[in-house]
């Protein structure tokens, strides 16, 4: 394994921040998605009933 | 003459194809198809590349080992770019052909940009430390990536402050399309400021290891396939909100006039 030497904390912040975001971009949109998705079938299905 | 044709007709059919695609709801249902693969090629590439970052990396004889933070750094540099170029051709596309899947498009990749260039800045500036003893200079080339993120911020700002929302997507796209500029400023301000303490650019010049391009095009390949899965779930998601909208307009719509035609015969 790579050793990280002297300025690890500079590469594990590097990584972290990068990875924990992109993991909360792929969170957000999902979520995002299936907001939407659920609102629009909530209505459709409201509009049929009415 | 039948060649001329031919490349007419070869031009329409193009022309057809991409008009099935951009239909809203056949991008809803062919990017159900896609959007799986993207995520487990995306997945893949990440496994791959923070395996050789971590394993099969050698350490470099100027940087040591923070070199590898290059293989975060330089792909969301590039995405970020290319980011910001999706939302100034669907701009393009909006104010030209007028289709609503491109300022669907447009609008989903505002918040990416802005992230990824976010990323971009503060992994630039956490490598600027050890390398350079500061994480901050005011030159060309992090000035202009400072600007392209607040671009991003002013496109998300601008559209959101507009209520009607045609109005906000020309006046959004009038804006992305005026920020191309910051594009070619972004990628020779290097070139132009020698006295910037930023690397200068050279992985396409070979002055970059094969031990170092093998994870940095690894990395570089997911971070972009990522973004492209983040992309089209977020045009998804923007198109369903949409719907939505136009849904509850049509009944409010068809209520209203229920409502008239009772009091006309009462």
């Amino acid at each position: 394994m790579l050793e990280l030497g002297p300025y690890a904390n500079f590469i594990i912040a590097c990584y972290g921040i990068s990875f924990i975001t992109l993991i909360g971009l792929v969170i957000w949109v999902n979520r995002s998605e299936s907001h939407h998705k659920k609102m629009l079938d909530l209505f459709t299905i409201d509009r049929e009933k009415n | 003459m039948n060649t001329k044709t031919e490349n007419l007709s070869l031009w329409n059919r193009l022309g057809n194809l991409f008009n099935f695609l951009a239909n809203p709801s056949q991008f809803i249902k062919y990017s159900a198809y896609i959007l799986p693969w993207l995520a487990i090629i995306s997945l893949i590439g990440f496994a791959a590349g923070l395996y050789i970052t971590f394993f099969n990396t050698p350490l470099d004889e100027e940087m040591g080992s923070t070199v590898i933070i290059m293989f975060v750094h330089v792909p969301a540099a590039w995405v970020a770019m290319m980011s910001y170029a999706i939302v100034a051709t669907s701009s393009i596309g909006l104010l030209i052909w007028r289709h609503p899947l491109a300022d669907v498009s447009a609008k989903a990749a505002a918040p990416l940009g802005a992230t990824i260039t976010f990323l971009c800045l503060v992994t630039g500036s956490l490598w600027g430390r050890p390398d350079w003893g500061t994480y901050w200079q005011w030159d060309l080339r992090m000035t202009s990536v400072l600007i392209l993120f607040l671009l991003f911020i002013g496109l998300i700002t601008l559209r959101s402050s507009i209520e009607e929302e045609t109005q906000a997507g020309k006046i959004t796209a009038i804006l992305a399309i005026v920020g191309i500029v910051l594009l070619p400023i972004i990628k020779y301000s290097v070139e132009w400021q020698q006295s910037s303490l930023h690397q200068k650019a050279g992985i396409f010049e070979g002055q970059v290891a094969t031990d170092f391009l093998i994870p940095l095009f690894i990395m570089a390949f997911s971070y972009t396939v990522l973004f492209f899965y983040l992309h089209m779930k977020a045009m998804r998601a923007e198109i369903y909100r949409r719907r939505t909208i136009s849904q509850q307009r049509k009944h409010a719509f068809e209520a209203t006039r229920k409502e008239e035609e009772r009091l006309v015969k009462e």
